[in-house]
């Protein structure tokens, strides 16, 4: 027998449900999706969650899920490396940990080391504490691709609710999916990473193709939502000037770009505590396997690499949006 | 390597019997351990309870230590619901401590998954649930926890009874592992070859490092490169043959190479 031949459960067949969190609303909610799999009823999510020497690598062909009480901090300061988009007072928080989506270069893989996914189903907390953070702006798919997960966990809309009775707190949804509803509102932001199909093909494995975010970024805009153009990410392959240029020839072409609220541009970076971890899980990603320069704790690509491609998909976009639309990581 | 555990000599012959032939290596302290002529199956019994099953897991991956596509498997007879089942636990209680510990369930052997209790006594009140019970379990994914990752090792158990006080003989103990010994070797077989994926680019460095006059730094650098190069298809071979008919290889110091490494950065990424 060769390692070829071994078949893997499929992806969760396992629910692992702390005791505490059996009795919410959301945990009757996933549980109706998945009515045969096999629940494991445990103390704490950590105890599957952070086992020591884990593997993401296997875990990733059988994923399980974990449903779980948040009792620790729900909302973060977000770093200096993530766009504020112009906020001040910039803000995460994660109700789910970990994605359904494989993006070899994903810095999840860094900070986890494991490919199961937690779900808080505590959620009511979250918008309690939230409520109380005043006027911000609060990114919600951070740890994950929140609406990836919607068709089991619907929690975008529990959120985009909280928008709608807090105008002062701006919501950032971010996706590499191609959701099909959505709430217009002029503090719900609905982000869409696009990236070219070659490097969706090659890199982003699970995730919606091309045609299909545009498709949603299409819709979502003729809906009257307020919608931002991601290219960020920016990977580097041999020829990712003519990938990202024809990307945005399509985005201009397809969609009505007036429409669109800002743009964030960068191009891929990653902490440097995380980059051994990923290397190890993906051992054949060019992605993840370039020789980045480590610049002040964070791996980028060479400094004229970055500003190349950054100014190039800049350039691309100035086309259309003004510069006070378009948000870049330098 | 793949490693048997078990805490008594007739739990095991039936694994002795399957993996023969093997040498005894190791008697000492109540610890057998036995290992095949090709070196790939180690059997170790144990003795009864946590401390001998802690003592005898840890000595034998001391003496024989694990690889990243070693496996251990911990088998037995269980008290449980249903006598002649055979299970792979997918949690692991103690009863003294109330630690739980969960091995991953990821391959599909077709077996059954039941949580076991580790107790430090032999259950005779009977058991009312779905679980099992045994005297070593907890101890021996503790000791695993410690050398390889939850995806290598499993805990497989046999129910010799309900836990109601009835004996089970040597000979029963025997005949139900051997009833199940085929799935049992074909469990071990299929978490063998999913752990042997060593899935790494594989190569020797060492030339490429004297070439470029490399310190330990450098040949970090150097080895980044090579696996980004085999990442991105991109032939470093081809690469540094060039650099060589250029003259610019092999460096004919360290700061020669360093300068050269530099180059052939630069070329392996633009060009
Ligand atoms: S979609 Fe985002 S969170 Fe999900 S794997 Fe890709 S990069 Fe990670």
């Amino acid at each position: 027998m060769s390692s070829a031949d071994v078949s893997f459960l499929r992806n969760f067949d396992r629910i692992y449900i702390e005791k505490d969190a059996v009795d919410y609303p959301l945990t009757s909610k996933i549980l109706e999706h998945f009515k045969s799999a096999k629940l494991t009823y445990i103390r704490h999510y950590k105890d599957i969650f952070n086992r020591s020497r884990q593997s993401f690598e296997f875990q990733s062909h059988s994923r399980k899920i974990i449903l779980a009480v948040n009792r620790g901090k729900l909302v973060y300061e977000g770093a200096p490396v993530c766009h504020n988009y112009g906020n001040d007072r910039f803000f995460y928080t994660s109700t789910v940990l970990n994605c359904p989506y494989d993006c070899e270069y994903c810095f999840l893989k860094g900070r986890y080391s494991t490919a199961n996914i937690v779900i808080f189903v505590n959620v009511e907390d979250y918008i309690a504490k939230a409520s109380e953070l005043g006027e911000c702006y609060l990114s919600v798919s951070f740890d994950t691709d929140l609406p990836a997960m919607d068709h089991i966990t619907a929690i975008s809309s529990v959120w985009a609710e909280l928008a709608q009775e807090h105008p002062e707190i701006t919501i950032e949804i971010r996706t590499k999916s191609a959701p099909k509803s959505f709430i217009a509102l002029p503090n719900l932001v609905y982000a869409f990473t696009l990236s070219p199909q070659e490097i969706i093909d090659r890199f982003e494995h699970g995730t919606a193709g091309l045609e299909a975010r545009l498709r949603s970024l299409r819709l979502a805009l003729s809906k009257g939502c307020k919608v931002r153009v991601c290219v960020d990410p920016i990977i580097y392959i041999d020829n990712w000037k003519e990938l990202y240029g024809r990307m945005i020839d399509r985005l201009i072409a397809e969609c009505d770009v007036d429409k669109i609220n800002d743009y964030g541009i960068g191009a891929f970076r990653i902490s440097s505590e995380y980059i051994k971890a990923i290397r190890r899980a993906e051992a054949y990603s060019a992605a993840v396997q370039f020789p980045f320069e480590n610049r002040d704790g964070y791996c980028e690509y060479p400094y004229e690499l970055t500003k190349a491609m950054v100014d190039y998909v800049r350039d691309r976009i100035r086309e259309v949006a003004d510069d006070g639309k378009i948000f870049c990581q330098y | 390597m793949l490693y048997f555990f078990c805490a008594i000599r007739c739990e095991a012959q039936p694994l002795i019997d399957h993996y023969w032939p093997m040498d005894l290596v190791m008697s000492k302290g109540g610890v057998d351990i036995y290992m095949s002529e090709d070196g790939q199956s180690v059997v170790c019994i144990s003795g009864i309870g946590k401390t001998d099953m802690a003592y005898a897991a840890a000595v034998t991956f001391s003496l024989l230590p694990p690889d990243d596509s070693s496996c251990a498997f911990n088998v037995g007879i269980c008290a449980g619901y249903k006598p002649g089942s055979l299970y792979i636990v997918d949690k692991v209680s103690d009863c003294d401590s109330g630690r739980e510990l969960y091995p991953d369930i990821l391959y599909d052997t077709g077996l059954e998954s039941m949580e076991i209790r580790t107790v430090s006594r032999v259950i005779n009140e009977g058991i009312t649930e779905d679980v099992l019970y045994d005297m070593e379990s907890s101890a021996f994914a503790e000791v695993c926890m410690r050398y390889m990752g939850p995806e290598k090792f499993a805990l497989l158990k046999v129910v010799s009874d309900k836990g109601e006080g009835s004996v089970v003989t040597e000979g029963m103990a025997t005949d139900l592992i051997n009833n199940k010994i085929d799935i049992i070797t074909k469990t071990a077989s299929i978490y063998q070859a999913a752990c042997a994926k060593a899935d790494k680019p594989d190569y020797d460095l060492d030339p490429y490092s004297e070439l470029f006059c490399c310190s330990a730094s450098m040949s970090r650098e150097l080895r980044a490169l090579i696996n980004y190069a085999i990442a991105d298809g991109k032939d470093y071979e081809d690469l540094i043959k060039v650099m060589k008919e250029e003259a610019k290889l092999p460096a004919s110091c360290r700061k020669d190479g360093k300068e050269m490494l530099g180059e052939f950065r630069r070329r392996l990424i633009f060009t």
